[in-house]
């Protein structure tokens, strides 16, 4: 598990641990593949070479600060999420959600924790999360 | 029908067509519901979870909705989750439900997001010129037409009667379970004058404002002699009547005859990913 200072580095650009930078690359590439895009046409869009996407999700290549928050923007997820696998304020109404799913689905616990998996990687629009 | 579900039916429907006069989409267009909800702020994504028809996230405002349905039903529970939406109803998980026409135990938020939908994707102005611009009277056309004015709203077929029978009123039961009883394959045989187990996409002159949207493998039903321009989809025969041709790859493209033409898009077949992505070309080389 990476301590809060591994992911700060990550953040500010000081060179992060592979562990870290792993991660990221495995959280790059889930958000990119629940976003409905390939590796070229992410390269399209975000004018890179497609090699350059597939090495930052083989964490291969570092990722600066302003490159996550390109990819967070065109995934249409969090920042926050991608670099730390965490998103504040939403665990409560998750916890709502899968219970309501539970209870009125025959939803697999395997397809709920798919659909709470992205739910968690989505980007929080800052409005009021009421249930 | 309760008083209480007639007033909440009918709070649900001004509000549906408050938010078309406020997207600027008239009464005489279809409205594609995916745009529409990308215009509110709303984020949609499809996800392959068989046993879902959708999720509404107010925190993210985004609307999650099974890839797995047909078109016509996840074009419903978009709608039915904008309803949430703009109601503010907060967190919504929508279970898989056999068929949303069948009566299920009242709830007020789901009663009111499905009459929301409802009146946003076939208000009775909207269905009603459907009939008379293809001369066809709702009481006594063929179910063949009620197909064509379903594939213009983009709506189920089902769904469409069910709603002139229940919303609009504009058929009576025996009427409504006479269109009923036609199944789908059967229609589809009978459009085309053989078996066909595509989903099948009726196009006429009608369609204005509005685009043919497909999924690789959908059959499209043009008018007789239209041509196709771009990659997305190609010509599959002539016949007498109309011509049929193919979704066959992501992208966008057009279909015209004479002065008439409409814009192709087509998905990949179960998408998963951002609505706002489901056209993108493939990028050779891509992974």
């Amino acid at each position: 598990m990476l301590n809060d200072s591994a992911r700060a580095s990550a953040v500010t650009g000081i060179p992060m641990s592979e562990e870290l930078r792993a991660e990221i690359a495995g959280r790059l590439r889930r958000a990119r593949e629940a976003s409905g895009l390939s590796q070229g046409q992410v390269a399209r869009k975000l004018q890179l070479h497609r090699p350059t996407v597939s090495e930052i999700e083989a964490g291969r290549r570092r990722v600066s600060t302003d490159e996550v928050a390109e990819f967070a923007e065109l995934y249409g997820v969090s920042s926050e999420w991608l670099m730390t696998g965490k998103i504040g304020g939403q665990n409560a109404a998750d916890e709502r959600l899968a219970v309501v799913a539970r209870q009125l689905s025959k939803m697999s616990d395997a397809d709920l924790d798919r659909l709470l998996g992205l739910l968690k990687m989505l980007r929080h629009s800052g409005a009021e999360d009421d249930v | 029908m309760t008083s209480e579900r007639r007033r909440v039916g009918a709070q649900a429907a001004r509000r549906a067509l408050e938010v078309r006069r406020r997207l600027g989409v008239p009464l005489t267009d279809p409205i594609n519901v995916y745009d529409a909800a990308e215009r509110l702020g709303l984020d949609v994504w499809f996800f392959d979870i068989p046993s879902m028809e959708g999720v509404y996230q107010p925190g993210r405002r985004a609307i999650i909705v099974s890839s797995l349905r047909p078109a016509g039903r996840q074009a419903f529970t978009c709608g039915h989750e904008i309803g949430h939406d703009s109601f503010g109803d907060g967190q919504q998980f929508d279970e898989l439900v056999d068929d949303r026409t069948d009566a299920r135990r009242f709830d007020l938020k789901e009663f009111r997001a499905d009459a929301f939908a409802g009146e946003l994707l076939m208000p009775k102005t909207t269905v009603l010129q459907g009939f008379n611009e293809r001369g066809a009277d709702p009481c006594t056309c063929a179910p063949e037409l009620y197909y064509a004015i379903s594939c213009w709203l983009g709506v189920g077929y089902k769904t469409l009667v069910h709603h002139s029978l229940k919303v609009l009123r504009i058929i009576d039961r025996a009427r409504a379970e006479h269109l009923m009883r036609v199944r789908l394959p059967q229609l589809r045989h009978r459009i085309l004058g053989q078996p066909c187990v595509a989903h099948l996409i009726l196009v006429d002159a009608q369609w204005r404002n509005r685009s043919v949207d497909a999924k690789v493998g959908d059959r499209l039903v043009l008018p007789r002699g239209a041509q196709i321009q771009g990659q997305c989809a190609s010509l599959v025969e002539e016949r007498p009547g109309f011509t049929i041709a193919e979704a066959v790859q992501p992208g966008l493209g057009r279909t015209t005859i004479g002065d008439w033409s409409s814009v192709i898009r087509v998905s990949r077949k179960s998408y998963v990913g951002r609505a706002r992505f489901r056209f993108e070309e493939e990028v050779n080389g891509g992974d």
